[in-house]
């Protein structure tokens, strides 16, 4: 390590000469010691130092240290990243054990290009460690950075494994940049759309953050989020801030063995809880009542089920099996078991240092079947050798591999969880007498069958990334403080999609004979691949330089930079259909095709380059005066010759008024208090590429004769030669403040971020004559606006030492100019404009729409339809005959007599939302540590959209939520006599969808104020506790170190009791399930070092 | 690792450099878009960006073809169609053949292509032109004129021009016409491709606009615009009659090109027989006939694409019959009692008449509500076949190939159609399948056996077997598994393979055939007196000589328009006819009815007779359209009230004179 070669000369300088001064002194002791850190570990380069003094020393390799002091004198002892201790020198031998801290103002927190002390940053930038990001045990790494990183937003929307559907937004930017390792790794890649109900050969682009997703957070040193100005330095597209991550390095000791692994079981955060079977067809009879039709379930057959009868007879002299199938045990286990696995080694010496790490995580469904899996491996390392003196040369890697498996047909994956819920409990899984043979349920998709890939088929996602990075550290000799660095990267990437969708025969449950043939999508097998491949190739050059001048700091950074990405995508499908008795399907390779079934093959590729040069310059005066100007002159090569380069400046200022003498006199309690602000601009790179080259796309064909068809190509607009990047300005004014030593603590942060010249087609009126679409061209603009709060605070209390921090962000967005909405004549009138317009309206804010609840219920039929508010717009032609006992009076904003969507107010609404907040609380007592993380959101709404599937009969089970509604108190009651009894309840009553019609009547209306539930929620993310065994009684087996720990994730969750049976936080809409619901996890681990 | 090195140098001379743009110079491009260079330079690309142009030509498929002599996909209800033809309003499209022009004259001047190869593609260019503005004039008018790109002026002094205004109709007229008559000058006789404009499809072309706007000038006054309008103030949609006579000369002319000497002739002219001349017609539409076909659209794109005529085909005889897609369309009596019956086998000459129902004779009667009007007393009075196919075995052969009827031999069976019967008891049911036992089951298959009793179903068959999939009137638009069957006893089989049930049907469409030059100069000399009578008498005959008739008819317009509708059944033509000639049925005017005075689609009711333990038919003629609460879809009336020209949408825009407004509007 450099700063220890530095330290250890520059100490045994000092020693030589401080040795002559110190036989001059009487009553010196030399003192010895060790330093280690919490692990035991020996911590090499610690500095100990006399107070007040220049006396000092640096430890060994082993940790240990010698220093003649006077007796009695304080000695400090430092080390960067630990908290820095003073002893008395009052004893020969002293062992100090340092406790890491990452809040220490002279921490080293990563930046663009380059480290910098926390104390003198200007920027708003959060360095989190490896530990915090581990104290999350889940394999995608965005979820682990959840309430962790103020100004992060982040909702996991699923625990489908390895779906990673974790949205990441930074302070409502969108998703910011991932560095890793000094250069940019998330890239735009192009896969087979997800989308429910495509094409199944349709493409989509989507940024891949898989470097940050698919992390293992053993293998991380830290990771650094610039979130204002300070980002801008990473050029084009750094507009939504950016995620540094940094590898763990090699260090200089003893070679180090750590392995760890964890193993947990995982439930479904919200716990299934519905009627029983018999109590089910009750209700759903008395459903029936209230719309006038037909019991379903025959009283016969009701008391069949309450007595266990084997059999039942109906009316007509048939005789029924009694089979109860309960779909959801089926298909559910008690858990999904999942294991994460973590060896890693490192240790090295002044010439060579090393770091390898292995890690294996394996995610399960919670769903029974071989459909769904999540695998990885991943392997990290780098290799660090001193070439020359003054040259380092760092090799770094990374190797992933993981492979996903899910269902063959995305729209069967988007619905399993319906099917799951409406299947008939009254057939077995397999008919009667044939285990081999699925039986045939609604919609003809039995989802056990849908669970089996040998019956259905499959998706299975193999990813192999690998990056390479070497770096060369030359420090200049001839000017101190100089260096150079030179760095290259290449990364490449593999991945292959193999899909299989199986036709298959359902078979009737009491006779096994086939009972549906699919017609259309279904009819026939198709097997495709798709294989991506992606490079990226990367160069770098930078002098660095860092020195000071007395009271005058100055470092400066002049970089140029390259890079080079290319994409190419190969995809194939066969089909085997629809006749079956024509086409044998047998292995799932392409080649298997016949030379007569149908095929379709698509393949692309593209290049993108980008080059950069980068300028940064800081100086501080005392560390007071804080100043950083920075620039880059960026290139793209989306743009034409001329219009591919521009210049985006930043600067940022720091005063840390509590160096001020005077400051420092009044209120000597505060260690410190900075204001800072930074203000920059970047760009966002927007449109296709080569748009300003003339190119024609395909339009139409024509068949010039009979069997050779021609491919039309048509240029229906003109090349655009006026289109760039948008113009991105971001600022941020921030103050940190830290008490009695860092007792307590905290930042504040106000943002703001302006986009000039997002692309917009220009408003102007043009015949049809003109004949083609206007090139678009940089006119709109929108800013986003928000506040970011941290509050820390930490101590010991004897053995007892903790932390806590809560951090909190709010964020919002709106337009401040829309071309299409230079003049609001496009709107039929001032509610259309108020209902559709965006200009100057904060995004989001509108999202969720409700109805205002006078607060009056009907309580009777009869009531209903002499209500003088025409429900007639809302329930289309049923009016106010389609209200029901129990149903909500609306009230009628706008006084017009009748309730149409003009009577809703808009608030809030379900996405990723623009207020969360974090909490954790993280301490350790002897041998016991734990930590507790919170996250919570809030100004986001739910709508049970479609509880009318779950409510109103319209599945085979009834949540037990429901029966809070109103009914007839009394089973078998007529509710349409006015004398029976009802009994009030929070639901309106519940009818069967078939009366009403259709899921959009009122009653069952996402906005209806009963169906529209604030989700602010808070959430135990995170519940660790550790213990640390002690090293003497594990030292025989050659471990140094031992920590078990148990860990719980989503243990608790703290929102309306509405939500009790919806999760808060995920896509999860009471939609029988809907999503993948995230997990409930109960893990527990281990940690060796040898 | 060589190539990171590689850049790291870079990079570091860069810093040196001032600029580095070199970086970003040849670059792939976009590779999922085509260079304009590569396009616009080769003789390739020349081909590619013609295939557009030609895909862009307006009504050439089958999607929308005569549905006016049909009834809609399962259903009582018209077609989703209006009662006009298909308009054109596509400057996109029109600058695609404006840009394709200029690149033709610069690969002639760089010699890419040499003057007669550019030659041809310039005339291809211009007949496509032409077309699509023969495709706006008929509907529009006329409309602004724009044979450059205009694209090029935006943003520039010269913006002006970017307005175009309207050319008066006639100006358009005659420019459409003469713009195919230059085309016709470039074009070769014949291409080497034969989907590809000559120059007797271009002749042909020009012989069809000219007798369009001979008609117009000439039927103007049945329709005439209110004279007020802005729009026929300044001539832009008005045409009159002194114009005609010098547009039939232009047709005649036309016409005279592509029937005298240029080798173009009907396909299986004067058959041995019946059979012949039916197996003739059948075949005419299964694959494209050149010498007959001047231009039209082949569906064998060597991909499993299909002409769309696999929703002609009744649901009963689809691939698979599992389908709940559209069902076929159906064709409605009106046209079926066009066709003529042939005397006798041999001597074959012309017996024209309706299809008889009734004992009386009297065919001008039908019934409005058949489920109601019909009862069992009134069965005496109908006509008892013995045969269900005996009323069509002497129909014109054009019928019989194109028309699948009760009884016809189809796909190696026969086509059952019925819908009703006469019980054992003599008690009568019409759309048995129609009624609901209430359970949401219907009670009756298609001989009203019960559906709970399949002993019973076996013993009542009265014709076909027992296999009800083939019947038509399955429980009318759905039966009650969800699967649409066709609900009438006629549906069209022009274009649909007769031989076996296949999901891709790929038989070629003729937009113009040489039976249309025929009758176009037969109607031209009819109507004008101008030109040869007794060759145009020739052609009118030569039509149905091939359709194996063996005597000829007079040159009338009583004839020629006869023959419009039954040669052209489903070719989009007789609505063409009707439009031009100003001549849809309008219950508000007296002059104007080529259409007849019904104004009602009609069908045929096929029932069986099984009473007194005997078997015989009976066909009703009916309102398709029994009750509206109780079936879906409208009466459908043929009337057509409105203005003969449509309104142009963005005028305003456009800064041009909309049709139909008077001049303050």
């Amino acid at each position: 390590m450099r700063q220890t070669n530095l330290l250890k000369r520059a100490v045994s300088l000092a020693l030589g000469f401080f040795l002559g001064a110190s036989a001059l002194l009487a009553q010196n002791i030399t003192v010895t010691g060790t330093v280690t850190d919490a692990m035991k570990e020996p911590i090499i380069g610690a500095s100990v130092l006399q107070q007040g003094t220049t006396n000092g020393t640096a430890t060994d390799i082993d940790g240990k240290f010698t220093l003649s002091v006077p007796k009695g004198a304080n000695l400090e002892i430092s080390s960067i990243g630990f908290e820095t201790r003073t002893l008395k020198a009052d004893a020969a031998e002293i062992n100090v054990i340092l406790r890491e801290d990452s809040e220490l103002l002279n921490e080293t927190v990563v930046v663009g290009y380059g480290v910098q002390k926390r104390e003198s940053l200007t920027g708003a930038i959060t360095q989190i460690r490896s530990e915090d990001i581990a104290a999350t045990k889940t394999a995608d790494g965005v979820a682990a950075l959840q309430g962790k990183i103020p100004g992060l937003l982040i909702t996991q929307n699923s625990g489908k494994p390895g779906a990673f559907a974790s949205e990441i937004n930074l302070r409502g930017f969108g998703t910011p940049m991932v560095v890793v390792d000094g250069v940019v790794r998330s890239t735009t890649r192009t896969r087979k759309s997800t989308t429910w109900n495509q094409d199944p050969n349709a493409l989509e682009s989507y940024t891949d953050l898989s470097v940050l997703q698919e992390l293992n957070p053993e293998d991380i040193e830290s990771i650094s989020v610039l979130k204002d100005a300070s980002a801008t330095i990473y050029g084009l597209g750094a507009q939504n801030g950016v995620i540094l991550i940094t590898t763990k390095k090699g260090q200089v000791k003893k070679p180090s063995v750590n392995f760890s692994a964890n193993l947990s079981f995982a439930q479904p955060v919200v716990p299934r809880q519905v009627e029983s079977w018999t109590s089910f067809m009750k209700w759903e009879n008395a459903m029936s009542d209230v719309g006038k039709l037909g019991h379903r379930w025959a009283d016969a057959q009701i008391a069949a089920y309450e007595n266990g009868d084997p059999t039942w007879t109906d009316a007509e002299g048939k005789v029924h099996d009694t089979v109860y199938t309960d779909w959801y045990d089926e298909v559910y286990r008690k858990a999904a078991f999942n294991q994460q696995y973590n060896v890693s080694i490192m240790g090295g010496n002044d010439q060579v240092n090393y770091y390898f790490g292995g890690s294996y995580a394996d995610d399960n469904p919670i769903l029974k079947g071989n459909a769904y899996g999540y695998k990885r491996y991943g392997f990290n390392g780098n290799v660090s050798v001193k070439l020359l003196p003054e040259l380092t040369m760092r090799y770094t890697t990374n190797f992933r591999q993981s492979s996903n498996l899910g269902m063959g047909d995305f729209d069967l994956d988007w619905n399993i969880f319906y099917y799951i819920y409406q299947s008939d409990p009254t057939v077995g899984v397999h008919p009667k007498n044939n285990p081999a043979h699925y039986t045939d349920v609604e919609e003809h998709l039995n989802p056990v069958a849908l669970l089996d890939p040998e019956t259905t088929g499959f998706t299975k996602t193999d990813r192999k990334d690998f990056s390479n990075t070497v770096d060369f550290t030359y420090e200049a000799p001839f000017l101190k403080g100089l260096k150079f660095q030179a760095t290259g990267a290449y990364d490449f990437g593999r991945s292959k999609q193999r899909t299989l969708v199986k036709s298959f025969i359902l078979y009737s449950y009491m006779d096994d004979l086939p009972a549906y043939t699919w017609s259309n999508a279904r009819n026939e097998t198709e097997y495709a691949e798709m294989w991506n491949d992606n490079a990226r190739i990367y160069g770098r050059v930078q002098a660095l330089f860092d020195r000071q001048f007395g009271r005058h700091n100055v470092s400066a950074m002049l970089g140029a930079e390259l890079t080079s990405i290319t994409n190419a995508m190969i995809g194939a499908s066969r089909y085997y259909g629809p006749d079956k008795e024509q086409f044998l399907y047998t292995h799932d390779v392409i080649n298997k095709g016949l030379l007569d079934s149908r095929s379709s093959n698509q393949g692309t590729r593209s290049t993108s380059r980008t080059a950069g040069y980068i300028g940064r310059i800081n100086y501080n005066y005392m560390g007071k005066y804080l100043v950083e100007v920075m620039g880059r002159y960026d290139g793209n090569y989306m743009f034409q010759k001329g219009k591919r380069w521009s210049l985006f400046p930043s600067y940022s200022l720091g005063w840390r008024i509590s160096e001020e003498k005077f400051f420092k006199s009044i209120l000597p309690a505060v260690n410190n208090l900075k204001f800072r602000w930074s203000d920059g601009y970047t760009g966002s790179p927007q449109g296709s590429a080569y748009a300003y080259i003339n190119g024609y796309d395909t339009s139409g064909s024509w068949v010039f004769s009979d069997g050779k068809t021609t491919t039309g190509y048509a240029n229906n607009s003109v090349a655009n030669t006026v289109l760039t990047w948008a113009k991105v300005r971001m600022m941020d004014f921030g103050v940190d403040w830290e008490i009695w030593q860092g007792k307590f603590g905290g930042t504040f942060d106000w943002f703001k971020r302006e986009m000039i010249g997002t692309a917009a087609t220009r408003s102007v009126s043009l015949p049809d004559f003109y004949a083609v679409s206007i090139p678009q061209e940089n006119l709109n603009r929108s800013e986003t606006q928000g506040l970011e709060l941290t509050l820390y605070h930490r101590n010991s209390i004897g053995n007892f030492s903790y932390r806590i921090q809560g951090t909190a962000t709010f964020s919002r967005n709106r337009a401040t100019y829309i071309e299409s909405e230079k003049t609001n004549t496009n709107y039929g009138s001032q509610m259309d404009y108020w209902k559709s317009g965006s200009l100057y309206r904060w995004n989001g804010a509108f999202g969720g729409s409700t109805y205002h609840w006078t607060g009056e219920r009907f309580t009777s039929i009869d009531q209903a339809s002499s209500s003088q508010i025409l429900y007639s717009a809302l329930s289309s032609s049923e009016g106010n005959r389609a209200l029901i006992v129990g149903q909500y009076q609306i009230e009628d904003r706008n006084g017009n007599g009748y309730i149409d969507t003009d009577d809703v107010y808009y608030t809030w609404g379900s996405g990723n939302p623009p207020l969360q907040f974090g909490l954790t609380f993280s301490g350790s007592y002897k041998n016991f540590d734990f930590s507790l993380l919170f996250n919570g959101a809030s100004l986001k709404w739910k709508g049970y959209g479609l509880s009318a599937y779950a409510g109103y009969g319209f599945l085979n089970y009834l949540p037990s939520q429901y029966t809070d509604a109103y009914h007839v108190t009394n089973y078998g009651d007529d509710p349409w006599d006015p004398a029976t009894q009802w009994t009030e309840g929070f639901w309106p009553a519940l009818v069967r969808l078939s009366q009403v019609g259709s899921y959009n009547a009122p009653m069952y209306g996402a906005n209806q104020p009963y169906n529209f539930v604030d989700a602010t929620y808070l959430r135990l993310k995170t519940l660790e506790l550790g213990y640390r065994v002690s090293p003497n009684f594990l030292k025989k087996a050659g471990i140094k170190s031992a920590r078990i720990f148990f860990n719980g994730g989503n243990l608790l969750t703290i929102c309306s009791k509405y939500l009790k049976y919806v999760d808060p936080e995920s896509n999860d809409s009471g939609r029988a399930g809907g999503e993948f619901q995230i997990n409930k996890t109960y893990s527990f681990g281990f940690n060796l070092n040898f | 690792m060589k190539k990171i090195f590689a850049f790291i140098l870079i990079a570091g001379l860069s810093l040196g450099i001032t600029s580095c743009d070199k970086f970003f110079d040849n670059m792939e491009g976009d590779l999922n878009k085509v260079a304009a260079e590569d396009l616009l330079n080769t003789e390739n690309g020349l081909l590619s960006l013609l295939a557009n142009l030609y895909s862009n030509l307006p009504g050439l498929s089958l999607s929308d073809n005569d549905k006016y002599q049909m009834f809609g996909a399962g259903a009582r209800d018209l077609p989703s169609y209006g009662n006009t033809v298909s308009g054109f309003w596509n400057y996109t499209a029109v600058r695609a053949v404006n840009v394709f022009l200029e690149a033709v004259e610069n690969c002639r001047a760089n010699g890419i292509l040499d003057d007669n190869a550019a030659d041809h593609y310039k005339g291809e260019a211009l007949f496509i032109r032409a077309y699509y503005y023969f495709a706006s004039v008929r509907i529009y008018g006329g409309v602004p004129i724009v044979t450059e790109p205009l694209d090029k002026y935006y943003g520039t002094e010269e913006e002006d021009k970017l307005y175009v205004p309207r050319s008066t109709e006639k100006d358009t007229w005659d420019w459409v016409i003469d713009q195919f008559e230059q085309a016709a000058e470039l074009l070769p006789e014949k291409q080497t491709q034969e989907m590809r404009a000559n120059k007797y499809s271009a002749y042909a072309l020009e012989a069809r606009a000219a007798l369009w706007a001979a008609s117009v000038s000439n039927y103007w006054q049945r329709a005439a615009l209110n004279p007020s309008y802005e729009a026929v103030q300044k001539k832009l949609s008005y045409m009159e009659k002194s114009y005609a006579s010098a547009y039939y000369q232009k047709a005649i002319d036309a016409a005279s090109k592509v029937i005298d000497g240029s080798g173009y002739k009907l396909y299986g002219s004067n058959p041995a027989d019946i059979q012949t001349a039916k197996s003739n017609l059948t075949n005419l539409f299964r694959t494209w006939q050149g010498e007959e076909g001047l231009f039209g659209r082949s569906y064998k794109t060597g991909a499993d694409d299909t002409n769309g005529s696999q929703n002609w085909v009744p649901n009963q005889w689809a691939s698979g019959y599992t389908g709940t897609g559209a069902a076929g369309y159906a064709v409605t009596l009106n046209l079926a009692d066009e066709y003529d019956y042939y005397s006798d086998e041999t001597s074959r000459t012309r017996k024209p008449g309706k299809i008889q129902t009734l004992v009386n004779g009297n065919e001008d009667e039908y019934l409005n509500d058949p489920e109601v009007e019909f009862t069992a007393d009134k069965v005496a009075s109908y006509k008892h076949y013995n045969t269900v196919d005996e009323p069509f075995q002497l129909k014109d052969a054009r019928f019989q190939a194109w028309v699948l009827y009760p009884g016809a031999e189809f796909r190696g069976g026969i086509h059952y159609a019925q819908g009703g019967m006469v019980k054992p008891d003599g008690t009568v049911e019409v759309y048995p399948n129609a009624k609901s036992n209430g359970d949401g089951n219907y009670s009756y298959y298609v001989k009203g056996a019960n559906s709970k009793d399949a002993a019973q179903k076996d013993t009542i068959w009265a014709y076909g077997g027992k296999n009800i999939n083939n019947s038509s009137f399955m429980g009318l638009t759905t039966d009650k598994n969800g699967n649409n069957r066709n609900a009438y006893c006629f549906t069209p089989r022009k274009y649909v393979d007769p031989n076996s049930s296949s999901a891709v049907e790929q038989s070629p469409y003729y937009d113009i055939r040489y039976a249309e030059v025929l009758l176009t100069y037969a109607e031209a000399v009819c109507e004008s007196g101008l030109g040869d009578k007794s060759k145009a008498k020739q052609c009118l005959n030569e039509i149905r000589h091939r359709a194996g008739f063996k005597d000829d008819v007079d040159l009338t317009l009583d004839n020629i328009l006869h023959e419009w509708k039954v040669e052209f059944a489903f070719e989009n033509k007789w609505t063409n006819v009707l439009y031009r000639r100003r001549g849809f049925y309008n219950p508000n005017s007296e002059n104007n009815q080529e259409e007849g005075t019904l104004g009602k689609k009609l069908t045929l009711i096929p029932m069986a007779d099984i009473s007194g333990g005997k078997e015989s038919y009976i066909f009703l003629r009916a309102l398709p359209v029994v009750s509206m609460s109780k079936y879906w879809g409208s009466n459908p009336t043929l009337s057509y009230t409105g203005n003969y020209y449509s309104q142009i949408g963005n005028y305003k825009k456009d800064k041009i004179v909309d049709n139909n407004r008077l001049p303050e509007e």
